[in-house]
């Protein structure tokens, strides 16, 4: 009896496991059922880190909403075809990009949101300290000040050379001589901004990919002028940060020609510097770091 | 041929056959752990050629640990209920209607270098017994091998406790015995042949009226242990071919002992009360009960090998041609978790005695040889056993890499091409989900585990009784360092012939 019972239990849960299987199967190729119990297949969209608490739109229909422990939402089910991808967040920039869904692939979205209006953090020249209080305010000269202006004032930036030992020798790189995060370079050429990625083909950053063409250089943006700066934005990944004579704006590195500019700072001929992981901005006499 | 008088009965590896014998065992030897690495390796081999197929597998994998988990708490839950009832049982009640003042119990407790508080506590807990002790045969064995502390027990034992029991009996097993390997088969195959001579024989006391059982030197008995077993025994349909299988739940020292070495001890509880439920498929474990003519019969423990425990089930298994079992007594007996004086060396005993017990894997070669040997045991008997022993060596050292481990591989090893895939992206998610499923097991552990735990000593408050419940947050961790690394260690000893020693878990207890 107790055997019988046994095998009953194991029959049970074998038909429980012939029935769930396909089913989970299905779902997790991103196969659904259509009319007439035929499999229609479909794929997906990623949009990846964006802000806690924005709003995900796709074809202009509330999709998701991120939040602090999940900034990644993965929106399946998607049948063939283009889908428009807005993000959204008070007090941020929109973030909108069109995206091919192809059967059984997933289309990646890395979302480069930053506020409306990017918060500066000015570093003055002077400190004002007293003594004792009968004694006078006296003005010394900020020592923050002096290390962010000798990034200005150094002829040759001082950028980490990378594995492959490349320096640049410029503000702008050059193709054989790029700007290095890691194994992507970025230099500019008669204002068009290239990026390419130097390592394996399989390791490419997504963004140097669309669907399955994976390029090894790709353009990044064409200006009409040559830029005074570019380097990549720090705290990002694929952002390139650029200075024009009345600008500074941040931009997704992307194979996708649809690319999101972001403007950092207004100003006349505003200048930046990347060091240690933060980005100074100045202009004129101004300097501020960029709270990224 | 009669399995039991042939050269094969008592191979311990194959270095002791010859010929083709001793090729064949070593394939044998080989098997588990070939299948294990084989398993490991092709995971990592399809994720990283063939990855669709790999996360398919992951999957349909995932699916099927959740059904056999839930498979296996059923079976858990209802021995859980059994046990309960058994200990609130009156057996004296129950004996009574049986005529049972014939049987004696002897006892036999080994001993290294393990203190006399350990030991003291191990023979009181018989003294607590409610089974006539005039029918107690005490075996105390120790080992030459640590001669003096042997003697010093001895003196001990004999001052507390000599004439409170029928015998008392002091056996010191003799070091460096050609054919012998150190260690708890040797010595207590040695006392039970010293036992015979001296106390059965001497008293005339018949072998098929005695049971013995052979306890770990902590083990502690319930009060109507040994009333449990007399039922067992004399209302089984075969008692000379069976042995007699209780709950060994490490609960002495449980409230000292580390959440880590609690969850690895509830954990070998827990499942020796699955395989309670599964007798037909139940081997001896650790502490065990047997008719001392059956022993006899099956000239005792192994002397050459580490898993006597079980071992002595095989042997029996075997030399009656297929027909012995395991009778489950849903009936605990309590011994020592692991425990050592720092934390660092409470792991590493921990996962010695876990090494120590997935080396039971020696039994795998031995049992499958004597089946090739042996043509007497029927095929179906003989094909299922080899499942059940196959697919226990194999799913104990991989199923837990492949749940919380390898199920990421293909997404790591596929590729840009898999990684572009709806497939790719669910994988990481479906597993986490159905992990999280697998893991409302754990309600279930936390509430046994609760029920079998002692009295809290003074000076352990709320705090550690919590603990006590989240500490099952740990399974993920145990399953893999403690579980699935051992086992494969002991594998791969196996299949590469570096064969283990016994070693003498450490038994510690802290005030």
């Amino acid at each position: 009896m107790i055997i019988i019972k046994r095998k009953l239990k194991l029959i049970i849960l074998t038909a429980v496991f012939l029935t769930v299987s396909p089913i989970i199967i299905l779902y997790a190729t991103g196969d659904i059922l259509g009319n007439g119990w035929s499999l229609l297949k479909t794929g997906g969209i990623y949009v990846a880190e964006a802000p806690a608490g924005s709003n995900i739109y796709l074809n202009n229909k509330l999709k998701d909403t991120t939040s602090f422990f999940n900034r990644n939402i993965f929106i399946k089910g998607l049948r063939k075809g283009k889908y428009e991808v807005l993000v959204k967040k008070e007090g941020y920039n929109l973030w909108t990009k069109a995206l091919t869904v192809s059967d059984s692939l997933v289309s990646d979205a890395n979302v480069f949101m930053l506020p409306e209006k990017v918060e500066l953090r000015e570093i003055y020249k002077y400190i004002l300290s007293s003594g004792t209080p009968t004694s006078t305010i006296t003005k010394n000269k900020n020592p923050e000040y002096l290390d962010v202006l000798s990034l200005f004032t150094k002829k040759t930036p001082t950028i980490k050379t990378t594995s492959l030992s490349i320096d640049f020798k410029n503000n702008l790189g050059t193709k054989h001589s790029p700007i290095m995060d890691g194994k992507i370079g970025l230099w500019s050429e008669g204002g068009k901004i290239f990026s390419a990625w130097f390592g394996s083909n399989d390791l490419a950053p997504k963004y140097f990919c669309m669907i399955n063409d994976c390029k090894k250089t790709i353009l990044v943006t064409n200006l009409i002028d040559e830029p005074l700066r570019i380097n990549f934005l720090p705290e990002y990944s694929g952002v390139a940060v650029i200075a024009l004579n009345d600008k500074i704006f941040a931009i997704q590195i992307e194979q996708n020609p649809e690319k999101v500019a972001q403007t950092i700072y207004k100003g006349n001929n505003p200048d930046f510097r990347v060091s240690d992981g933060a980005l100074y901005i100045k202009d004129g006499g101004f300097i501020a770091e960029v709270v990224l | 041929m009669d399995f039991k008088n042939s050269i094969y009965y008592r191979v311990g590896k194959a270095s002791d056959l010859s010929g083709n014998d001793r090729l064949l065992y070593r394939i044998l030897e080989i098997i588990p752990g070939f299948l294990a690495w084989i398993t490991i390796i092709s995971i990592f081999i399809f994720s990283f050629f063939l990855p669709f197929f790999s996360a398919i597998f992951i999957i349909l994998f995932d699916i099927y640990w959740i059904l056999k988990t839930f498979y296996l708490s059923i079976y858990l839950r209802q021995n859980w209920k059994k046990t309960k009832h058994n200990i609130s049982v009156d057996w004296k009640e129950k004996l009574s209607n049986l005529k049972y003042d014939r049987i004696y119990h002897m006892i036999l407790l080994p001993f290294y270098n393990e203190s006399w508080e350990i030991v003291e506590k191990s023979i009181s807990s018989l003294l607590d017994c409610e089974y006539d002790k005039n029918k107690f045969i005490v075996v105390l064995a120790g080992e030459e091998r640590n001669k003096n502390h042997a003697l010093e027990i001895k003196q001990k034992a004999e001052k507390m406790f000599l004439g409170k029991f029928g015998h008392i009996f002091f056996t010191l097993h003799p070091r460096g015995i050609a054919g012998e390997m150190p260690g708890k088969g040797s010595n207590i195959a040695y006392a039970a042949e010293e036992a015979r001579r001296e106390v059965l024989d001497k008293n005339s006391i018949k072998y098929e009226d005695v049971l013995v059982s052979a306890y770990d030197i902590d083990t502690v008995s319930y009060p109507q242990y040994f009333e449990c077993l007399t039922w067992n025994f004399l209302t089984a349909e075969e008692p000379l071919r069976s042995s007699f299988q209780p709950v060994p739940v490490f609960n002495n020292n449980i409230w000292q002992s580390p959440a880590i070495s609690r969850v690895v001890a509830f954990s070998a509880t827990f499942w020796q009360m699955i395989q309670q439920e599964r007798g037909d498929r139940l081997a001896t474990f650790s502490s065990h009960s047997v008719c001392f003519k059956t022993l006899y019969e099956i000239g005792y423990w192994q002397k050459n090998m580490v898993s006597e425990d079980s071992r002595i089930f095989w042997n029996s298994f075997l030399a009656y041609d297929g027909g012995y079992k395991v009778i489950p007594l849903s009936y605990p007996v309590s011994m020592d978790a692991n425990l050592a004086p720092t934390f660092w060396q409470t792991l590493k005993n921990i996962y010695k005695q876990q090494r120590r017990w997935a080396w039971g894997v020696e039994n795998g070669p031995y049992v499958l040889f004597g089946f090739i040997k042996n043509k007497k045991i029927p095929a179906k008997k003989k094909a299922k056993f080899t499942f059940i022993l196959l697919e226990g060596f194999w799913s104990l050292s991989t199923n837990p890499l492949i749940i919380f481990f390898l199920g990421w591989l293909p997404v790591m090893l596929g590729g840009r091409d898999f990684n572009r895939t709806v497939l790719s992206y669910n994988l990481p998610y479906i597993t986490k989900t159905l992990m999280t499923i697998s893991m409302m097991g754990l309600f279930l552990c936390a509430i046994i585990s609760m029920s079998f735990m002692p009295k809290a000593p003074s000076g352990y408050g709320k705090f550690k009784k919590i603990t006590m419940i989240a500490q099952w947050i740990l399974i993920p961790i145990t399953i893999i360092i403690f579980g699935a690394i051992p086992a494969l260690d002991a594998q791969t000893r196996l299949m590469l012939g570096k064969y283990m020693g016994f070693w003498v878990t450490p038994k510690h207890r802290k005030e």
